[in-house]
């Protein structure tokens, strides 16, 4: 009990720093644009319309992408990795800190770091992309004329006449707004994205705790990220067990099996996977923080 | 009290310490000399346990560091240059790290600001410190939770004449309570009025 007190006072002394420090509150400035740019042609037709959609935007912000630079799912992972550059996080007070907590509090107190950031991180974006939808938001579990009307037209227009008038940024995932309710999928986009998050932070840690340098972490991390539209684009047609490689790609619903046959994720795999994952990196990361050198970064 | 046994230390094929063995004793202040690269600071990061050796043991009071403790327990540092958070006071740096054990309380932290010279009321920002007020936060840090060995790297850095006085009765201070202190300093004055004993360093050897 005292080593997990001890780790959570660690967590406190780290997000004490993200006072002062500007990349933090420029990546979520980033983000937030993002978000609004790739969600706005959605409000745009509403208010054109005065159609409502649902306020549960995560899967379709987090649609499977191929390979092209309209990914903001890519993006806003890579926007998570940037908030933990610093790892294995050797700053200034860290020799003082760990004096007094000893490597297993440290340990503690690293690993409830990168979950805070994650689920700070997650947060943020689910707020942002509700915050967006409030002028034209409905309450009730249903995804809105103002998403279904691009999937099936309307009286006035057809769906291909509403992509002209107000393109999308980003393709719409046709899979779960036609088989799914937005709540589930709200539901599942977030707690897949925390854990894939989770998981990202928890290699960037033991890569950069290995190397002892954040550079090491941020490319094996971020090469795990940009694998997610490359397996997204060699899966299809019939490779789709090529999607389990990657945990960003988990993080689709549109992925799931229960949209068709020849996909491979599945609830209980997503679950098993990101569990046995977060198992395994924790107890590499305790392993490798125990016999690693503490050497201050200034 | 600190025993180290045959310690060497290697990084791939450069040797930083070479077969130091030492023993020091409670209520005694050593002294580690040497030029920069010496190895005073890398002796004194294996005692803390953050580097592990290559070779060679070091045991605090009859425990092994990296085999039956991790980091010992009850020992206060300096090492290298001392570093707080910039936007925080800093009673609230103190108060932070002393949040990670709870050994020491709120009246313990003001009272080694104050020992060292500084006002625990003052709201300025660390990030404002001069070398000398942050030598001096270090120095409270150290103090704060009444450890039994001190590690000091350099402790006089940045202080004025009279400061460095004041540290020096501190130490004594400490030393007459029992604790060991160790201080590495380039400063000889430092060294020959305060160390009982001084430990001479030279390319990662004892001389």
């Amino acid at each position: 009990m005292e080593i997990f007190r001890s780790g959570i006072q660690i967590t406190v002394i780290n997000v004490h720093r993200w006072k002062k420090d500007y990349r933090i509150w420029l990546i979520l400035s980033f983000t937030a644009v993002l978000l609004i740019n790739y969600m706005m042609p959605y409000i745009e037709y509403c208010m054109y319309s005065g159609n409502k959609i649902t306020f549960c935007l995560l899967p379709l912000i987090y649609k499977p992408s191929e390979v092209s630079i309209r990914a903001p799912k890519m993006l806003l992972h890579i926007g998570f990795l940037l908030l933990l550059c610093d790892a294995p996080f050797l700053h200034e007070t860290a020799p003082y800190m760990f004096l007094r907590s000893g490597r297993k509090a440290r340990f503690v107190g690293e690993v409830l770091y990168v979950l805070w950031t994650a689920l700070f991180y997650m947060f943020f974006i689910t707020l942002v992309s509700i915050i967006i939808t409030l002028p034209v938001a409905t309450l009730e579990n249903d995804w809105g004329n103002g998403i279904t009307d691009y999937l099936y037209g309307n009286e006035n227009y057809t769906a291909k006449q509403i992509l002209d008038m107000f393109p999308l940024k980003l393709a719409i995932p046709a899979g779960p707004i036609m088989f799914f309710y937005p709540f589930a999928c709200e539901l599942y986009t977030f707690l897949t994205g925390l854990g894939c998050m989770f998981i990202l932070g928890l290699i960037l840690l033991l890569a950069s705790l290995i190397a002892g340098r954040a550079e090491s972490g941020l490319a094996v991390a971020g090469g795990i990220v940009l694998l997610d539209p490359i397996l997204t684009w060699r899966a299809s047609p019939n490779k789709y067990y090529l999607q389990a490689f990657s945990p960003v790609c988990w993080t689709s619903i549109a992925n799931l099996n229960l949209l068709s046959p020849y996909y491979f994720i599945s609830i209980p795999f997503v679950v098993a996977a990101e569990t046995v994952s977060i198992v395994i990196l924790l107890i590499l990361i305790y392993i490798v923080n125990k016999k690693s050198t503490i050497e201050i970064k200034v | 009290m600190i025993e180290i046994s045959h310690l060497t230390k290697k990084f791939k094929n450069t040797v930083v310490l070479n077969d130091i063995s030492m023993t020091l004793e409670d209520a005694k202040i050593y002294g580690f000399t040497g030029r920069n690269g010496s190895g005073k600071t890398m002796l004194m990061k294996h005692i803390l346990g953050f580097v592990h050796p290559t070779s060679g043991m070091v045991c605090i009071n009859g425990k092994r560091i990296g085999h039956d403790i991790d980091i010992p327990q009850n020992v206060g540092a300096i090492i290298e240059n001392p570093g707080f958070l910039p936007e925080y006071s800093g009673f609230k740096n103190l108060k932070l790290l002393a949040g990670i054990r709870r050994k020491a309380s709120t009246e313990e932290i003001r009272q080694a600001i104050e020992l060292v010279g500084l006002n625990p009321n003052d709201k300025k920002h660390v990030g404002k410190y001069s070398l000398g007020m942050r030598q001096r936060l270090g120095l409270a840090q150290v103090l704060m939770e009444n450890p039994e060995i001190l590690l000091l790297d350099e402790p006089m850095n940045g202080l004025d004449d009279q400061g460095v006085e004041e540290m020096r009765q501190i130490f004594l201070q400490q030393k007459e309570k029992g604790k060991l202190i160790i201080i590495a300093s380039h400063n000889n004055e430092d060294i020959d009025l305060l160390c009982d004993d001084i430990f001479r360093f030279d390319h990662g050897s004892l001389v």
